[in-house]
């Protein structure tokens, strides 16, 4: 485990040093908690969001079925988060070394290929967790500050802790896993990341689905989307691992 | 006893035939210089022998570990600069070479240390903490040749070491890599610097997909070209060709304007005799030296013949 933390320790030296990275690894979630407040702040006409039927917020009055929506809507971005900072990180991370060359030097060393992949996942993965962590905590305790008292036992469900918790790292994976993918045949981090927005859309869906009021994000909703999580993310991770092999590195990656 | 045995080591991709059959032994503390034109299969060897891709048939062993059977233990016992540099620009320079002291298993203590006696040796230490993405090419190449040696490794494999480096540092790594070989370190050293290869190493191979010819630079020469004497003097020469033409020892005699050139085996002994001959002819002579060709000259010949046999079976 110690030359995983020794490359993780690069890692994060590196994503410091880079200015624009970390900007772009700290503004979603910066602007995921800023623009719910707003909203929120701003709220006071229910009027529109009464044409909504989500099944979580049944039981609420108008004013505060308002904020519930308001709330659902940004609830389930912080589901998004997890997939939009890892890719942000492992685009650079890998990408960064194709085009600098640093790739072969470290190849060439004793170090195992399962460190070195754990290493790079890692230094994407764990910052993506903390972060939409702490952004979603700070969603909660907004909620629970400017929102009316019922609102928040009426976002921040059982269902939805569920996913944002477990869900997270298994998103954050699936982000890195399709990403390391993507970055093995692209040799700039905008393409990178351009294709890998397409892994959101089931997310998106997922959003849409609730909003719609197609269904609730219950417990059971959540172990369920948990489930289907899994296989993707160790089958997306194989896929990986099975590209960042020295040899496919060297003579396959464009 | 050989730091690197080779045996009909081959890596195709796909139709192409990088490296066809190579068979090579390599003694320790040697210092072997792998020459051949772009594109001849060179980086694919050192990538072999480095453990980093697997030949498509053939074995080898590197360190006295095989290759194949324990990866592990010659990436261990290797270092390697590879055709760039690849530093990370962002890290300073005594980060990066922590980094990798710290994938080579360094413990703490011993890779500050080592990290520190190479920034010093190689003239770095007062740039220690600059990031290296401001660093000069010279710069950058010492950094990357410090990363090799770090662990001290018993086999060093160096791609173009002086390339782009100023003649002034270019000259402290090539006297550093003497060093390395008075160390007893074997080091595989590609370059297409051909003085300096004739300048470092004890054994050359050229090497276009194939090994062309295997030799120290003396054997290579003598091997291509012969060995002879070339007699100066006074007047024409021409007219003592069929002087010398009928010594017995004389294998060929060619004369341009004041000067014989004449083929012969064994110089120390038979040119006495060849001079004796010639002033007893008449001849004035001014200077005697031995036939003398490039490095580059025998380079150039090999490759030049196999494109020519190439361009025949093609």
């Amino acid at each position: 485990m110690h030359k995983v933390f020794v490359i993780l320790r690069k890692e994060f030296i590196e994503i410091v040093q880079q200015r624009i990275l970390l900007f772009s690894i700290l503004l979603p979630p910066l602007l995921f908690a800023v623009i719910p407040l707003i909203f929120l702040l701003r709220n006071g006409n229910g009027s529109r969001a009464s044409a909504l039927s989500i099944p979580s917020l049944g039981g609420l009055t108008l004013h505060e079925y308002t904020q519930g929506v308001l709330g659902t809507a940004f609830s389930n971005l912080y589901i998004l988060l997890p997939m939009i900072v890892p890719s942000i990180i492992a685009a650079y991370s890998i990408i960064g070394e194709k085009n600098n060359r640093t790739l072969e030097p470290v190849l060439a060393t004793p170090v195992r290929r399962w460190q070195l992949l754990t290493g790079k996942i890692l230094s994407a993965l764990l910052p993506a967790i903390i972060v939409t962590w702490i952004s979603g905590g700070l969603f909660i305790a907004e909620l629970a500050i400017v929102a009316d008292a019922n609102v928040v036992s009426h976002v921040a469900t059982a269902g939805w802790l569920t996913l944002f918790i477990a869900g997270t790292p298994l998103l954050g994976l699936i982000a890195v896993a399709i990403m390391t993918v993507i970055s093995s045949r692209v040799n700039d981090t905008r393409t990178a990341q351009q294709l890998s927005i397409w892994a959101v859309v089931p997310i998106i869906g997922l959003i849409l689905g609730e909003l719609s009021g197609q269904f609730e994000l219950t417990v059971q909703v959540a172990v369920i989307v948990i489930i289907i999580l899994i296989p993707i993310a160790l089958l997306l991770t194989w896929s990986a691992t099975q590209l960042f092999q020295r040899e496919t590195i060297l003579t396959r990656w464009n | 006893m050989n730091a690197i045995e080779i045996n009909n080591l081959t890596r195709t991709f796909g139709s192409l035939v990088a490296v066809d059959d190579l068979t090579l032994a390599i003694p320790e503390g040697t210092v072997f210089g792998f020459l051949g034109p772009n594109g001849a299969g060179k980086t694919t060897t050192v990538r072999m022998l480095s453990a980093l891709i697997a030949p498509t048939r053939g074995t080898a062993t590197v360190a006295g570990h095989r290759l194949g059977e324990n990866n592990e233990a010659i990436r261990q016992s290797i270092g390697i600069l590879t055709e760039t540099p690849g530093l990370y620009d962002r890290l300073s320079a005594w980060q990066n070479l922590l980094f990798f002291a710290q994938l080579y298993d360094l413990p703490a203590e011993r890779a500050a240390s080592q990290v520190e006696r190479f920034l010093r040796m190689l003239d770095l230490w007062e740039r220690r903490g600059d990031r290296v993405g401001g660093f000069s090419k010279g710069m950058r190449q010492k950094l990357a040749i410090a990363r090799a040696l770090l662990h001290e490794p018993k086999v060093i494999f160096l791609d173009e070491p002086t390339s782009g480096l100023d003649p002034e540092a270019a000259r402290v790594v090539r006297d550093f890599i003497k060093e390395l070989r008075a160390e007893g370190r074997t080091i595989f050293l590609t370059t297409h610097n051909l003085p300096e290869a004739d300048e470092l190493c004890d054994l050359i191979g050229v090497f276009r997909s194939r090994l062309l010819r295997l030799g120290t630079p003396a054997n290579l020469r003598t091997g291509m070209f012969g060995t002879g004497t070339q007699v100066r003097v006074v007047g024409d020469a021409t007219q003592w060709i069929e002087t010398v033409r009928a010594l017995s020892f004389v294998h060929e005699a060619n004369a341009e304007e004041n000067t014989l050139f004449v083929r012969i085996d064994h110089p120390d002994d038979q040119n006495p005799a060849l001079v004796r001959t010639l002033v007893n002819a008449g001849a004035q002579i001014r200077t005697v030296e031995p036939i003398s060709h490039s490095l580059e000259e025998v380079y150039l010949e090999l490759v030049e013949n196999e494109r020519e046999v190439a361009a025949v079976s093609h």
